[in-house]
């Protein structure tokens, strides 16, 4: 997507995005997975499924609705740019 | 739980010319018939003298009452009055449409002599009654909660529009979903996913006067709308058109006589070819039977099947284009398609199965579901999803995650759209960036969201703006803002931006596009609902109490004219009695929109007369009854 390939734009691209290791390691752990070690594509989409359903705000209701929706946001963030990061190596 | 104490929650596909309902009930999806047994009801409001029809008697009457009765108000919500497709639509309509405030279209009607507006939501939202009330009647509750459909390629205004006349015919909307998802999941496609991932889906849906194809990819409950096409007129009526043109050339062969500029024979026409092409989809052939068609000729005819298919098929061939274009657009080849699904009545058409089927090299298609109902059907499946009651039996099978249908960004200085939210991205969800000043001391800064997939922010779709002022001037690039997109569960956009020196935010929830209603306009319009509603109820009544009194003079005839009643009331009552009822049915005839009360009036009057000579014929001949030894009474 755009930040990615951001060039001459009036607008500044953000540090806030660079996927850095730590980032990386926080993306595994939001989807419960292990912190590090080799990660495969069909690992991440079961733990992706099992969280969202889990966390889905249809699954919710009062007041862990919006806590629900904070963590589903985490989640599928998480889910997305493990995907891209596999999909680029 | 969302549904419980508010009565099940329903699914309705609200389509262009028809709409159906459905809900979940005994473990299965109903589709509910309405008052006439029909399962799909016409999406038509019609307005006369007296009163507002709705659905299949707003679409009885529609030849004698054309200028207002309304129907496709689905081609008109949620879109403005210039928009091209309104300006084409309305040339062919025979209702008036007129631009209101901020360019919304509005809907010209006479209704109990009357000039009124309305807008398409309004019109939608008593299709909406309508289909609440089929349900309503059927499950002996009332009902709240509601999915409703709508076409993929919908915006967010016309998406929002769409939940708007939800909400001024009372119901909750707890989900917008898109058709072919909801037919997808009737299917229950979506938890057939096998292992090896991510599935196919292409729904072909010809309908009575649209035709839609959309590309679908579902993995881990997420469904994806890959591309979409078809033709906004294309449909059943298409096809009938066909055939009646066919038919007045024949009529012209056979009897010399041009029937084409009478419009009541045409209709007759029409609608004895809308009953044959239904009957070819199940047998070869079958006849047209029209009694004084025409200038007192009847008119006999057959048709084949084969030669309805060469009337139309050109049309069905046009049909095959738009799947080829759809499929090119989502970069999938037609091998790799796992399932085609059936959707729309005209999809029954034989030659339009054949056509699909060869298209896809022999693939069997998804035809178990009714086709009218797939769309209602999936919706019926959701909405008791999302109404809790029954998670935790479907607590594996289907978690539909729902996507932005089109990409969400901000227009920068050059006036190229910056996307923040990728279509296709799962919601609800949030996404951040950093923006910054793009000229030298500029102390405000405009935010304009736009929605749509070109480049060009001219080309898109504006959703709303805001600004942010009162920071101090610096070189560009100084000042910069972390700008945030947020969409809940429901589709509902909330973008806001922080100034990151002064800390100052400004921030916008896109639902008040100046062309949706507010707050106070829903609020306005729900209680005008009200008032149709009792006005509705009025009617009834009315013609409730009429019919008594019709009722009541025939009957009282009757037992006057009797030989043996009659000769139980003395000659001078029975002329009395005789002449009232000959001045109340004449009264009758003449005033047969006269107000509820002189019905009222009208009755007693007539009851005063005839009840005394009544009362006293039975207790004439009452106690020389059959039942000699029993203590019979007369009822009141």
């Amino acid at each position: 997507w755009n930040w990615r390939h951001r060039e001459d734009e009036d607008y500044d691209s953000s540090t806030e995005f660079d996927s850095s290791e730590t980032d990386l390691v926080s993306y595994r752990l939001v989807l419960g997975l292990s912190p590090s070690g080799p990660l495969k594509l069909d690992d991440v989409k079961n733990a992706y499924r099992t969280c969202a359903l889990k966390w889905h705000p249809d699954r919710h209701q009062g007041s862990s609705k919006a806590v629900a929706e904070e963590k589903f946001k985490a989640c599928s963030a998480a889910y997305e740019s493990l995907c891209d990061k596999m999909a680029l190596n | 739980m969302a549904g419980k104490g508010q009565g099940p929650a329903i699914g309705i596909d609200l389509g262009t010319t028809y709409s159906c309902v459905a809900v979940w009930q005994h473990n299965r999806v109903e589709i509910i018939a309405n008052d006439q047994g029909n399962r799909t009801t016409p999406s038509y409001v019609a307005f006369t003298d007296t009163e507002r029809l709705t659905g299949d008697a707003a679409k009885n009457q529609v030849a004698v009452n054309a200028t207002n009765t309304i129907f496709d108000a689905k081609r008109l919500i949620g879109r403005r009055y210039n928009d091209a497709t309104v300006q084409s639509d309305t040339k062919l309509w025979p209702f008036k449409v007129t631009p209101g405030q901020d360019d919304k279209p509005m809907i010209g009607v006479t209704y109990k002599y009357e000039e009124k507006q309305f807008s398409a939501e309004e019109i939608s939202s008593m299709v909406l009654v309508k289909m609440r009330e089929i349900a309503e009647d059927y499950l002996g509750t009332t009902i709240k909660n509601a999915v409703i459909t709508v076409p993929a390629y919908f915006n967010n205004s016309q998406r929002q529009a769409t939940k708007d006349a939800g909400a001024i015919a009372g119901l909750h909307v707890m989900r917008i979903i898109n058709e072919p998802t909801a037919a997808a999941i009737a299917y229950g496609l979506d938890n057939k996913t096998s292992s090896t991932g991510e599935k196919k889906v292409l729904i072909f849906d010809l309908g009575g006067g649209t035709f839609d194809v959309s590309v679908l990819t579902m993995e881990e409950g997420k469904f994806e709308v890959k591309a979409t096409g078809g033709d906004t007129h294309l449909g059943g009526e298409d096809f009938d058109d066909r055939m009646v043109n066919h038919f007045v050339q024949e009529f012209k062969k056979k009897h010399k006589k041009d029937i084409s500029g009478n419009p009541r024979a045409l209709r007759r026409l029409r609608t004895s070819c809308e009953r044959a092409k239904r009957t070819l989809s199940s047998t070869a052939q079958t006849t047209i039977e029209i009694d004084a068609l025409y200038e007192g000729i009847d008119f006999f005819s057959r048709v084949t099947r084969a030669r309805f298919e060469e009337l139309n098929i050109d049309l069905f061939r046009k049909c095959m284009e738009p799947v080829e274009e759809c499929l090119k657009d989502a970069k999938i080849d037609k091998s790799d398609v796992n399932e085609v699904v059936l959707v729309g009545g005209s999809t029954r058409i034989p030659k339009v199965r054949q056509l699909l089927q060869d298209f896809f090299n022999g693939k069997e298609l998804c035809k178990s579901i009714n086709p009218d109902e797939a769309v209602a059907y999936g919706a019926g499946v959701q909405a008791a999803i999302l109404s809790g009651e029954r998670i935790e039996k479907m607590q594996d099978l289907v978690l539909v995650l729902d996507v932005t249908p089109l990409s969400l960004g901000l227009n920068d200085s050059r006036g190229v759209t910056k996307v923040f939210i990728p279509k296709n991205t799962t919601i609800p969800t949030k996404k951040e960036q950093v923006r910054q000043t793009s000229k030298d001391n500029q102390t405000g800064a405009l935010f304009r969201v736009y929605e749509g997939e070109s480049t060009l922010s001219k080309d898109n779709n504006l959703l709303g703006q805001f600004t942010v002022t009162g920071f101090p001037p610096a070189p560009k690039g100084v000042q910069k803002f972390n700008v945030c997109f947020d969409i809940d569960e429901n589709g509902i956009l909330k973008v806001s931006a922080v100034d990151k020196t002064m800390g100052q935010m400004q921030k916008i929830t896109i639902t008040d596009d100046k062309c949706r209603l507010s707050k106070e306009e829903i609020e306005k319009m729900v209680q005008e609902a009200a008032k149709f509603k009792l006005e509705d109820e009025e009617q009834k009544k009315k013609d409730e109490v009429k019919n008594m009194l019709e009722n009541y003079a025939y009957n009282m005839r009757n037992v006057i004219n009797n030989e043996k009643t009659g000769a139980k009331i003395p000659p001078a009552n029975k002329r009395k009695i005789e002449v009232a009822l000959e001045q109340a049915i004449q009264w009758l005839d003449e005033n047969q929109l006269a107000e509820r009360e002189e019905f009222e009036d009208k009755m007693k009057e007539l009851e005063g007369i005839c009840n005394p000579s009544i009362a006293k014929m039975y207790h004439g001949s009452g106690s020389g009854g059959s039942d000699a030894g029993h203590n019979i009474a007369e009822l009141d």
